[in-house]
């Protein structure tokens, strides 16, 4: 009975150890899951009326580690359908929980242990209550976010208010519903005297827009102004609208601050777009989305940029919708388009639900530096439905007359690389969030170097694919010092060693740059052999090896340790 | 009579100025052409040009400050110059200019006679920006 109080207590003290973890922000500190091989007899004594616990005597060659590490209890927790391997696996508490890296190595080097662990900390995935965060008509209308891993990205980060993300378009209806934008964070130019001057506290259309007009699907073809003028409103809602809040949509980035700045005259010309940079940038921008272009590459608007840039503002720009057809007269399609095809620009392309380029983004390097979803959901290969859906500043025009169940709100579906710019600004939001030193080349990398493949058969672009919010949230993490390298290459199961057993060579794949040292240790801890600065895939020749129990030594570049076991045959 | 001499000569000054004012209000409001915003170009001194002009609070800078713009000022109405552009104090923004002008269909013209003058180190047109859906 003591034993079950103390297992009871020490259960609590797990808990209440998962809210005060001191060690590790990704396992339970003080406990470790140890498995013995499949052929260690299962003799040992368990007390099943006292939380199946098992005393330390029952591994008489433990009895070292158990004192050195301070064990304090061994129990036989799991047992589902008396099953063999679960039988043989334990969960061991202890109190050096600093040294539980190297109590899992030194465990290892006993023949009789198969495997051993830390528990890891498992988190509910968000799931926000947002209405339109599902599917309308059967239409999945959230595969945008489904795509990049958002949920997973918002265990890990929703966006500080610290963090501005700029939207610079033709408008932005700051007031809707799903935005709530400061009017310290909206402005728009009017000119003075002869110079643009940014009047602060409105981003939305002109007045003369009629924000409930219901267009005719003529009127639409033709120009459906309020759609129009919806650009930047629909921009900003998939940047960062805001999220779990019982209504409209969900965004990546809805945790930060979002800034809506208005570059069109009243006649619909965009001409202030380096004066809205520039306002935005003066005004605490981490971020700025620009999903708006040139044909042509102008000196003053470089250096606007250029200027942000070096001041370490990323910026994010839409790679052109003319890959097939050019949107500009007298100039060749694909060709390259500004802001996105200068150097320090993040040019997105677009993706449709089939993982493929969208049909008329702009693609090839120069072009496109990362893709993000803004194209179609694809119905026997055919672009078939937009189903991109954002905030708008009219009520709903194109779901309606394509004949989706769905008006009279203020959402509606665009696509373009226009949607892809600012979900990756949104993206940018929530590194620069995990990592508000983050500088935009940073940013940059962590997206490309996370980026998921584009599906066989599609157009290429100059970066490695789509982004992945999870995995690039998690590289801001790592440099911000937040996450070891190891543990997120533990938590992924980045590092693969194979064959096990093997015979005469054993296959490393991990990240590149990410391990800088292998070194396989024999079962008395003398090191056997060294790999230096190892490729993504390493093959380690051991041929020479006796036979027997080995160990393989990965030391990160952040210095983290990981162990794992092999069989030399 | 003389009274209504003086009254009459008041108004028709009065007129003038204020016909003269709106022209000018009218021509500094870019206008736009093609892709390019008309009666608008952009020009930058080279990075040796000292900073010791001066721009007032507006952003506008007088007429008279760059001397070597004398001709092209005469030759293509240049009615304004503003420095629009001041983002974290860079030498290069700061050296650059926008001009606005009368005689919107000379503007290459404008832009060749900009980029002879030595002090400069580029002239060009404005792009007019698109959005992209």
């Amino acid at each position: 009975m003591r034993k079950f109080i103390l297992l009871s207590l020490l259960f609590l003290i797990s808990i209440c150890g998962i809210e005060a973890q001191n060690v590790s922000p990704h396992y339970v500190d003080g406990t470790l899951y140890v498995k013995l091989t499949d052929d260690y007899p299962l003799t040992f004594k368990v007390d099943v009326d006292n939380g199946r616990t098992i005393n330390e005597s029952e591994f008489p060659f433990l009895q070292e580690l158990f004192a050195k590490y301070g064990v304090t209890l061994i129990a036989q927790e799991f047992y589902l359908f008396d099953d063999e391997k679960l039988l043989r696996t334990l969960t061991i508490w202890f109190s050096e929980v600093e040294k539980a890296d190297e109590f899992i190595a030194e465990l290892l080097l006993h023949k009789e242990i198969e495997y051993a662990e830390k528990p890891t900390i498992k988190k509910q995935l968000f799931n926000p209550d947002d209405p339109y965060c599902v599917s309308i008509d059967n239409i999945n209308m959230n595969w945008h976010l489904d795509m990049i891993k958002a949920s997973y990205a918002w265990d890990l980060q929703r966006g500080s208010p610290d963090i501005k993300v700029a939207i610079v378009d033709n408008a932005v209806w700051g007031e809707h519903e799903d935005l709530q934008i400061s009017s310290d964070n909206l402005c728009y130019f009017k000119e003075l005297g002869g110079v643009p001057t940014a009047i602060i506290g409105s981003a939305s259309p002109p007045s003369s827009v009629n924000q409930n007009i219901i267009c005719s699907i003529n009127e639409f073809n033709t120009y459906c102004d309020a759609y129009y003028w919806s650009h930047g409103t629909h921009c900003a809602g998939l940047a960062g609208a805001i999220t779990n809040n019982g209504k409209g949509i969900a965004s990546i980035g809805s945790g930060v601050s979002l800034m809506g700045v208005r570059m069109a005259r009243d006649d619909g010309i965009l001409i202030y777009d380096n004066e809205g940079v520039q306002w935005a940038a003066d005004n605490g921008a981490k971020v700025i989305s620009m999903s708006y272009c040139s044909p042509v590459p102008e000196q003053t608007g470089r250096q606007v940029l250029q200027t942000a840039y070096e001041h370490g503002i990323i910026l994010v720009a839409a790679a052109g919708n003319g890959a097939k057809e050019s949107q500009h007269e007298g100039f060749e399609p694909n060709q390259i388009i500004y802001p996105a095809g200068y150097p320090f620009v993040i040019g997105v392309a677009s993706v449709n639900n089939n993982r493929k380029l969208s049909s008329f983004s702009q693609y090839g390097a120069d072009r496109a530096d990362i893709a993000a979803p803004g194209g179609f959901t694809v119905i026997n290969n055919r672009e078939w439905l937009p189903t991109i859906l954002s905030t708008t500043y009219c009520k709903t025009q194109l779901l309606r007359l394509i004949g989706f169940n769905f008006s009279d709100v203020y959402y509606d579906a665009m696509h373009g690389t226009s949607m892809a710019c600012p979900i990756v600004a949104g993206l940018c939001g929530l590194l620069a969030s995990a990592y508000p030193d983050i500088t935009p080349t940073q940013a940059k990398e962590c997206l490309q170097s996370t980026a998921q493949p584009l599906a066989p058969g599609s157009n290429q672009i100059g970066g490695n694919g789509i982004i992945n919010a999870y995995s690039a949230v998690l590289c801001a993490q790592e440099l911000a010092g937040n996450v070891g390298i190891c543990d997120k290459l533990t938590l992924t199961n980045q590092i693969s060693v194979y064959p096990n057993p093997a015979q005469d060579i054993l296959y490393v794949v991990s990240e590149e740059g990410e391990v800088k040292k292998i070194e396989i240790l024999d079962v008395a801890g003398r090191c056997v052999a060294t790999e230096q600065m190892p490729k993504s895939e390493t093959i380690l020749p051991i041929s020479n090896l006796t036979s027997g129990l080995y160990l393989l030594k990965f030391t990160c570049s952040n210095n983290e340790i990981i162990i794992k076991k092999f069989i030399k045959q | 009579m003389k009274t209504v001499k003086k009254y009459t000569l008041l108004l028709i000054i009065t007129a003038v100025v204020f016909v003269s004012c709106k022209t000018t209000e009218q021509n500094v409001t870019p206008s736009t052409s093609g892709e390019y915003q008309a009666g608008v170009v952009m020009f930058k001194l080279k990075d040796d040009y000292p900073l010791n002009f001066s721009v007032k609070e507006d952003k506008n800078v007088d007429l008279k400050e760059f001397k070597f713009l004398r001709k092209e000022i005469k030759k293509f109405e240049i009615v304004q110059i503003t420095r629009p552009f001041d983002l974290f104090d860079d030498p290069k923004l700061l050296r650059t200019f926008k001009i606005a002008f009368k005689k919107e269909k000379n503007i290459d013209a404008l832009i060749d006679a900009l980029n002879a003058i030595p002090e400069i180190e580029y002239a060009e047109k404005i792009p007019i920006k698109r959005k992209l859906k």
